[in-house]
């Protein structure tokens, strides 16, 4: 069943429509179907695919569309980001989208870095992504989509910011919060994700769907909040 | 028998290598990946994964870090370490070079006994996991007096544990695992090949135990296009359960 281009969901598993022919990221099964190849996204390693499966709204709602421009924060080595690149950009960036993915670490911006080279339109910033002046010079314009995946504490708070500095109104920002990165004096992870719910509850984001990431992705739930379009004024 | 009559035990001498090249391989793990992330810190162009294989032969056979990445085919690193940190680096990755061709001497001296000590087994698994499971099994005489379906889940003491506790038996244990005709069929056959293949590997240790006559090749063929039957009856998964 298709989610939306590039994207297709067969039973209990996702496939991406392969930007780069014949080679897979970090070990991904992929097949072919006629002259398309697609890469399997394991929901257990990427908390946006977990949560496409888990979402009860429309899957499509929470992925950024083809073409468009998305910023990733905490991209990693950037499985994640590969997939989104997948069918945001297109082999070849084909559909003119930009994925900018920021990473703090350099060890792991190497291997962002050289994921990169094969997949134009994936811009891999080296620096901190709480930092809203690091990033701007790397994005072409207010983003479509946000995803923020950190293991820094004050996750909502940052998200938050970032969300309002970046996000288009209308624009879809996810938050994957990882309670075992939130300050222990917080209370327990049940309280931690209250704490977090009640910051984007206050925010000029509307929260629209909390999703529980449970049996995919431990000590993980994921926020799907929206920029009102009037947010600007 | 005697003390010194022990070491013409061949249990024995296949336990100690065998044993020597599991311990071999796993400080070797350690000390590989600690050279290729050490070497990669300097060498920021070097593709850690493609390259991985190199890098610890141009560390130890280089006399600059240069000259190193030079041999990988990128430029030279921004930063030089110094020259007690890269003497560091050259014996660190001479160990991990040196390691691995340790563990292949180890392992064609365990190719060399296995093949005498259990040639059936051997023809059958390949020798070095027919060593393997004479020494999980503590011997070829208890190996040869095991059930198959305990020889099945060798090598798979936690889950044989946990299934005491309740939890589903293992289909197989990590030897037999390792045999490609098992981990790469479908899931969905790797029991049957799984219970299949133990029962041949413990006629197999018998026949070399109680002196029997020799498998051949032509034996051994007819096991695996068995194998393959098995495979060609269970096409399909079968149906989840709702």
């Amino acid at each position: 069943m298709p989610i939306c281009w590039g994207v297709r969901k067969e039973g209990r598993t996702l496939w991406t429509r392969n930007a780069v022919k014949g080679k897979s990221v970090r070990g991904e099964r992929r097949k072919r179907d006629r002259k398309i190849e697609w890469r399997r996204w394991d929901p257990t390693k990427s908390k946006v695919a977990a949560a496409l499966l888990r979402t009860s709204s429309e899957p499509s709602s929470i992925l950024p569309s083809p073409g468009s421009t998305c910023l990733y924060l905490g991209a990693s080595s950037g499985g994640t980001v590969s997939h989104i690149h997948d069918f945001v950009c297109g082999a070849e960036n084909h559909h003119g989208g930009q994925v900018v993915a920021v990473e703090i670490s350099p060890r792991m911006s190497r291997d962002l870095i050289s994921l990169s080279e094969s997949r134009p339109g994936m811009v891999p910033v080296l620096g901190d992504a709480r930092k809203s002046r690091v990033i701007a010079p790397f994005i072409r314009s207010k983003a479509d989509w946000i995803h923020q995946d950190l293991s820094i504490a004050d996750q909502a708070e940052t998200f938050v910011k970032m969300a309002m500095n970046f996000l288009i109104p209308g624009g879809v920002g996810l938050l994957s919060l990882k309670a075992a990165s939130e300050r222990s004096s917080e209370g327990d992870d049940k309280a931690r994700f209250h704490n977090a719910e009640i910051i984007l509850k206050n925010s000029e984001l509307s929260l629209l769907e909390r999703i529980e990431l449970r049996g995919l992705e431990e000590q993980h739930v994921l926020f799907v909040c929206e920029l009102s379009l009037g947010g600007e004024n | 028998m005697g003390v010194a009559d022990s070491s013409g035990d061949l249990d024995r001498r296949l336990d100690m290598l065998v044993s020597a090249a599991q311990e071999l391989r796993s400080s070797w793990t350690t000390s590989e990946a600690r050279c290729v992330e050490w070497s990669g810190l300097f060498i920021t162009e070097a593709n850690l994964d493609s390259q991985r294989n190199d890098i610890p032969v141009a560390i130890s056979s280089s006399r600059t870090i240069s000259e190193a990445s030079e041999k990988l085919g990128v430029s030279p690193p921004k930063h030089l370490p110094s020259d007690l940190e890269w003497s560091s680096m050259i014996s660190h990755a001479n160990t991990v070079t040196r390691s691995s061709e340790i563990l292949d001497q180890i392992e064609n001296a365990i190719r060399e006994i296995a093949n005498i000590h259990a040639p059936s087994l051997s023809a059958l698994l390949g020798p070095i996991s027919a060593a393997k499971l004479i020494s999980l099994a503590g011997g070829r005489e208890r190996l040869a007096r095991m059930p198959s379906g305990s020889l099945q889940v060798l090598g798979a003491h936690a889950a044989m544990s946990a299934h005491r506790r309740g939890a589903p038996p293992p289909k197989h244990g990590a030897v037999l695992f390792s045999m490609p005709q098992v981990s790469r069929s479908p899931r969905w056959v790797r029991g049957k090949i799984a219970r299949y293949l133990a029962g041949k590997a413990s006629i197999a240790v018998r026949v070399d135990h109680f002196e029997g006559e020799r498998w051949d090749e032509s034996k051994i063929e007819e096991i695996n296009s068995e194998i393959e039957a098995i495979k060609d009856k269970f096409p399909r998964p079968p149906k989840r359960r709702v």
